[in-house]
C-alpha cells in the first residue's frame, strides 16, 4: 500500500467513510482496499463508510473519502470540503474541494488538487476524473509521470501543461506542455522540450510530440513537428541522437539517424549524412532474425561526390542459415565502389585499413560425430593504395571443397584421420597461372592417452595433384599436370605434473607440462613448383612461429608447399590454477626446435634454413592479481643472435570503467611500436577515454584519440578527438560531438565503446548508420 | 620439488550430455579428453544424463594489433569468448555459469591473404584445445549443487 502523507488536521474530520473491516488512525485516511483489509487498530478514530457504485462488487476498488465536511445524497452526489482527500485503489486526490458523484463515477476536484500514486504526482487548480475507467481533465498541471510499478524514477517525466488528459489507465495526452527527464529539484531543467501536443502511452513505453522544440540549457537547439521516443529506453522506432563533427577530408559533417524497429525480429536504421565538402551520404542498415536465419544488409550511397564527381557507395550482405540435416550456410558479401572509398569517407580504423574485401558463400555439412564438408566460393576486392605500389591480387577460390573426417576407437586403439581439398585457383588478372589443386591426406594414429600423458604415433600419406591452366597467358612452361607425394610421419607425447602452491594465503595448483614433438618428412622435390619466374603459389606462405606453429606438421601454411622435416620440437608450459574452481590465472611457456637436417624445399626463391636450432619461443600470460594482467611473448634468433618478435603489455583494471593498458611491440626490421590507452572516470560526471599509438621505426603516431564523455543524468554530451595515419604521409583528423537527452534517443552508446571500436571488429565493411562515430 | 603426475581429473558428474552439434570438432575433444581422464560417462540424450554442459556463448573477433607506415595492418589478435553452464534436466544451475577468454596474435599481410587465414584456422582450433584444457580443468574442481534434485 503506498505511503500517504497525513494532510489532514489531528483534530478528527467531521465526517468521513470508512471500509466495513478497517479503520484509519487519527488524522490519517483508511486506505485499506477491501482484498486485503489493514488490521483494525484498537482505537478507531474516525466514523467512516465506503462510497461509490462499486462499494460492494468484490474484486473492485472502493472509494474511501474523508474531508472536514461531508455532506450529500451517497449514491447522487457527494460533496466534501476543507482537507479533502480521496482514496481510489493506489490513486490519492487531495484537494481544497471535491464534489463525487456516483452514477457517473466521476470526482471533480478545485483547489490546491494533487493526485499521487506510485507512478504519478499531478498538481492544479482543478481536475475533472472517471475513477474506474480513469478518463479526464487535469487543468494547467504541474505533473511528474513515471511507468506504474517502476522502480526507475530517474525515467520519471515531469514538466506543465495546459491540459492534461487522462485517457485510460497509464496512457496521457498533454496540451502546450513542457516535457523534461531531468530531476526535478526545484532548479531549471538542463533540457526540455516545448511540445504543443504530447502523448504518453506507458502501456506500450511510446511517447509523441507533436510540434515540438528542444530548449538545452536555455538555448533552443531542436525543432522538429514530429518526435517519437520511448519511455523505457527499450528499442523504439524514432530519431536517435544526432552526431555533428568535422573531418579533414569530408568537412562539416551532421548525421541524424532514424531508428525503425519494424517487428520483434528486424529491424533497420537509415542515416543521412550530410558532409559540407562531398554533400549528402545515405546510409542504412537492415536486420532480420529467424529461428534458422540470421543476417543484416547495410549499404552506403554518396550520390555525386563534390570532390571527385562520382557515385560512391558501399554494401554489405551477410547471411547466416540452417537448412537443418546438418546442413548450414553462410553468405559475406563486401563491395565499395573505389580504391579510397573508406580512406576518403570512414572514419574507422577497422575499415580504413581493409584492403581485400571479402565475398564468400559457404555450405556446410557436419556428416556426424566424425566427417564433415564444406564447399566454398571465394572472391576479394582488392582495394589499392594510389600512393603505394599496387598489391598482388589474391586467387579467387571457384569452388574449394574440404573433406574431414576423424574416427577414434577403431580396430586395435587406432584413429583414422582423413583431410582432403579440391580446389579450383583462378586470378581476376589473368596474367598468372591458374589450376586445379587436389590433396588427398590419410592417416593413421595410434594415440595412447590418460589423463596424467599421452603419446600419440602418426603416419600419413599426402597425396597432391596439380592441374595447371593459363600458363601461356601467364608466360610459363610447367608440365599441365603433376603429382607430389610425401609420405609424413610424426610422433606427439605430453604429460601433466602437478603441485599444490600456496601463494598469498590462496590454495594453488602448479602444473608442469612438458611436450614433445618429433617430425618426419622426407624430402621429395618440389623444385618444379619453385622455378625462377614460375613459382606456382596459389594460397601459401611461410608461417609465424608461434606456440601453435611449432606443433604442426608443415612450416608452411597453405597446400604448395609440404616442408621437408627431420626435426624435434621441446616445450614446457606452466600453469598457475585456482584450486577452489579450476580457473587458469597465469601460463607460462617455452619452446624450441632442433633440426637434424637442412631444409630444402623452398617458396618463392627464399633460400633455404640451415643450422641446427630453430628460434626459441617463450610467453607469460594471466593475472598477476585481480586488478593487474600481462600477455607478453618472445621469439629469438639464436643464429642472429637477435629478437625476432617481442611484446609486452600489461592492463590495470582496478574496476569495470577504469583500465590503463599500455604494451610495447617489435618485429625485427618491421615494427616497433607502443600502444597506450585508457579509460577513467575524472571529476563530477566526466569521464575520459584516449588511445596513443606510436610507431619507432616511421617516427609518427599511427592513431591519436581524445574522448570525454559527460554524464549529467538525464543528459549526456560526447566529445571526440581523432588523428589516424591513413597511408604514407596522410593523416586524417576528425572532431565529432554529440548530445543524448535522456529518452528522446534510446540507443545511445557509451565512452566504453569508443574504446572497444579502437581494438576493432573485424567484418562489416559499413558504419552502423546508428552511430557512425561512438558506437563500437 | 614436489611435482607429482596428474591422477584421474574425475569430473562430479556420473553422466554428462553435451549440448553441442554432433559434428562439432569442440564436441568430440571434449568427449576424448572426458573418456580418457575421467569415469564420467557421457550421455547420448539429455534426459538421460545427470547433468548438461550447455554452451551459452562462443564468438572470435579479430582485433588490430599494429599497422605498418603504409597503414596496413601488420598484427591482427584473435579473442575467443566461450562461455558455458551445466544444468540438471529440469534447467537449474548446478555451478554458477563461467566464461573462458583466450586470445593469440598473428601477423598479417595483405598479399598473403589466403595463407593467413589458414593461420588464422590454425590458431582458432590451439584455442579450442585450451578450451578443451581449461573447461576440464574447471568442471573437476567444481562443486555442483544437486540439492534441489529429488
Amino acid at each position: 500500500l503506498p505511503p500517504v502523507a497525513p494532510s489532514q488536521p489531528a483534530t478528527a474530520p467531521a465526517a468521513v467513510s470508512l471500509p466495513p473491516a478497517a479503520a484509519g488512525t487519527e488524522g490519517e485516511a483508511p486506505v485499506a482496499a477491501p482484498a486485503a483489509p489493514v488490521p483494525a487498530p484498537s482505537t478507531p478514530a474516525a466514523p467512516a463508510k465506503p462510497v461509490g457504485p462499486n462499494s460492494a462488487a468484490p474484486g473492485k476498488q472502493q472509494i474511501y473519502l474523508t474531508a472536514e465536511r461531508i455532506e450529500g445524497t451517497t449514491s447522487v452526489e457527494t460533496t466534501a470540503e476543507g482537507n479533502v482527500d480521496l482514496q481510489y485503489g493506489e490513486r490519492t486526490v487531495k484537494a481544497d474541494r471535491m464534489v463525487y458523484r456516483e452514477p457517473l463515477d466521476e470526482a471533480e476536484a478545485t483547489g490546491n488538487v494533487k493526485l499521487t500514486s506510485p507512478g504519478e504526482a499531478i498538481a492544479g487548480p482543478h481536475l475533472k476524473l472517471k475513477l474506474g475507467d480513469s478518463v479526464g481533465t487535469f487543468d494547467t498541471p504541474a505533473y511528474s509521470i513515471h511507468a506504474f510499478n517502476s522502480k526507475d524514477t530517474a525515467a520519471a517525466a515531469h514538466g506543465t501543461a495546459a491540459r492534461l488528459d487522462f485517457q485510460g489507465k497509464d496512457k496521457y495526452r498533454l496540451a502546450d506542455a513542457t516535457y523534461t527527464t531531468c530531476p526535478a529539484n526545484g532548479s531549471d531543467p538542463d533540457w526540455f522540450a516545448r511540445v504543443s501536443n504530447l502523448s504518453l502511452d506507458y502501456t506500450t513505453s511510446e511517447g509523441t510530440a507533436r510540434s515540438a522544440t528542444v530548449v538545452f540549457k536555455g538555448i533552443p537547439i531542436l525543432y522538429s513537428p514530429w518526435l517519437s521516443f520511448t519511455l523505457d529506453n527499450k528499442r523504439k522506432t524514432g530519431l536517435l541522437a544526432p552526431t555533428i563533427g568535422s573531418t579533414s577530408k569530408g568537412g562539416l559533417e551532421l548525421t541524424t539517424p532514424f531508428y525503425w524497429n519494424i517487428a520483434p525480429d528486424m529491424d533497420a536504421t537509415l542515416a543521412p549524412r550530410v558532409m559540407t565538402k562531398r554533400g549528402t551520404q545515405w546510409n542504412g542498415e537492415y536486420r532480420y532474425l529467424g529461428r534458422s536465419y540470421s543476417g543484416q544488409i547495410a549499404g552506403e550511397y554518396l550520390g555525386n561526390d563534390e570532390i571527385t564527381h562520382t557515385n560512391r557507395n558501399a554494401r554489405t550482405i551477410l547471411h547466416n542459415q540452417d537448412f537443418g540435416y546438418g546442413f548450414t550456410g553462410e553468405l559475406n558479401l563486401n563491395k565499395v565502389s573505389d580504391d579510397t572509398y573508406f580512406t576518403d569517407l570512414s572514419t574507422r580504423l577497422s575499415n580504413i585499413t581493409q584492403t581485400n574485401l571479402l565475398r564468400e558463400g559457404r555450405l556446410n555439412y557436419g556428416g556426424s560425430e566424425w566427417w564433415s564438408a564444406s564447399l566454398m566460393a571465394q572472391r576479394f576486392q582488392t582495394l589499392q593504395d594510389p600512393s603505394q605500389p599496387p598489391l598482388a591480387i589474391p586467387y579467387d577460390r571457384l569452388p574449394q571443397l574440404l573433406l574431414t573426417a576423424d574416427r577414434a576407437d577403431m580396430p586395435f586403439g587406432t584413429e583414422v584421420i582423413f583431410s582432403g581439398e579440391y580446389a579450383n585457383f583462378s586470378n581476376p588478372t589473368g596474367t598468372k597461372i591458374e589450376g586445379k589443386r587436389t590433396t588427398l591426406y590419410p592417416q593413421l594414429a595410434y594415440p595412447m592417452q590418460t589423463a596424467a600423458y599421452y603419446v600419440t604415433p602418426k603416419i600419413g600419406f599426402n597425396s597432391t595433384r596439380y592441374q595447371l591452366t593459363n600458363q601461356q597467358a601467364a608466360g610459363t612452361t610447367l608440365p599441365d599436370q603433376f603429382t607430389r607425394n610425401v609420405p609424413i610421419f610424426s610422433v606427439d607425447s605430453g604429460a601433466v605434473f602437478e603441485r599444490p602452491l600456496q601463494l598469498f594465503s590462496q590454495d594453488l595448483t602448479q602444473t608442469l607440462e612438458p611436450r614433445a614433438f618429433y617430425l618426419r618428412v622426407p624430402h621429395r622435390d618440389q623444385s618444379i613448383l619453385d622455378k625462377p619466374g614460375q613459382v606456382v603459389n596459389f594460397d601459401t606462405s611461410l608461417a609465424d612461429f608461434n606456440f601453435a606453429q611449432i606443433f604442426t606438421e608443415n612450416a608452411y601454411s597453405g597446400g604448395d608447399r609440404v616442408a621437408d622435416a627431420n626435426q624435434l620440437t621441446l616445450a614446457a608450459t606452466s600453469r598457475i590454477i585456482n584450486t577452489a574452481n579450476g580457473e587458469e590465472l597465469l601460463r607460462g611457456a617455452i619452446g624450441q626446435r632442433y633440426y637434424f637436417a637442412d631444409q630444402q624445399v623452398t617458396l618463392n626463391g627464399v633460400v633455404p634454413r640451415t643450422g641446427r636450432t630453430a628460434d626459441f619461443l617463450a610467453a607469460l600470460t594471466g593475472k598477476l592479481n585481480r586488478e593487474f594482467s600481462i600477455d607478453s611473448g618472445m621469439q629469438y634468433n639464436y643464429q642472429d643472435s637477435a629478437v625476432e618478435r617481442f611484446n609486452l603489455g600489461a592492463r590495470y583494471q582496478p574496476e569495470p570503467g577504469k583500465a590503463l593498458n599500455a604494451s610495447y611491440r617489435f618485429t625485427r626490421s618491421l615494427l616497433r611500436q607502443i600502444d597506450t590507452s585508457a579509460q577513467w572516470p575524472l571529476f563530477g560526471g566526466w569521464h575520459a577515454v584516449a588511445r596513443y599509438n606510436y610507431s619507432f621505426r616511421d617516427k609518427r603516431a599511427i592513431e591519436t584519440i581524445g574522448g570525454l564523455e559527460y554524464d549529467g543524468g538525464c543528459w549526456a554530451t560526447r566529445f571526440v578527438l581523432q588523428r589516424l595515419a591513413t597511408a604514407v604521409g596522410q593523416v586524417n583528423n576528425s572532431i565529432f560531438i554529440q548530445l543524448e537527452l535522456n529518452s528522446f534517443s534510446s540507443i545511445g552508446s557509451n565512452p566504453l565503446n569508443l574504446l572497444k571500436r579502437n581494438i576493432p571488429g573485424y567484418g562489416q565493411i559499413t558504419n552502423t548508420p546508428a552511430d557512425p562515430v561512438f558506437a563500437e | 620439488c614436489g611435482f607429482q603426475l596428474r591422477g584421474k581429473a574425475d569430473l562430479p558428474y556420473a553422466s554428462l550430455y553435451i549440448a553441442l552439434p554432433e559434428a562439432s570438432t569442440l564436441r568430440a575433444k571434449l568427449v576424448r579428453s572426458i573418456r580418457a581422464g575421467s569415469k564420467t560417462t557421457i550421455a547420448d540424450a539429455a534426459a538421460s544424463s545427470q547433468a548438461v554442459l550447455g554452451i551459452t556463448g562462443d564468438s572470435t573477433v579479430k582485433n588490430i594489433l599494429s599497422l605498418n607506415s603504409a597503414g596496413r595492418v601488420r598484427e591482427y589478435q584473435l579473442v575467443r569468448t566461450f562461455g558455458y553452464r551445466v544444468h540438471d534436466q529440469t534447467g537449474r544451475d548446478l555451478i554458477p555459469p563461467g566464461q573462458i577468454v583466450l586470445q593469440r596474435d598473428h601477423t598479417f599481410d595483405d598479399s598473403q591473404v589466403l595463407a593467413k587465414q589458414t593461420e588464422e584456422d590454425l590458431l582458432i582450433r590451439d584455442m579450442e584445445d585450451d578450451i578443451v584444457q581449461q573447461l576440464l580443468r574447471r568442471l573437476a574442481a567444481s562443486k555442483p549443487d544437486f540439492a534441489a534434485k529429488g
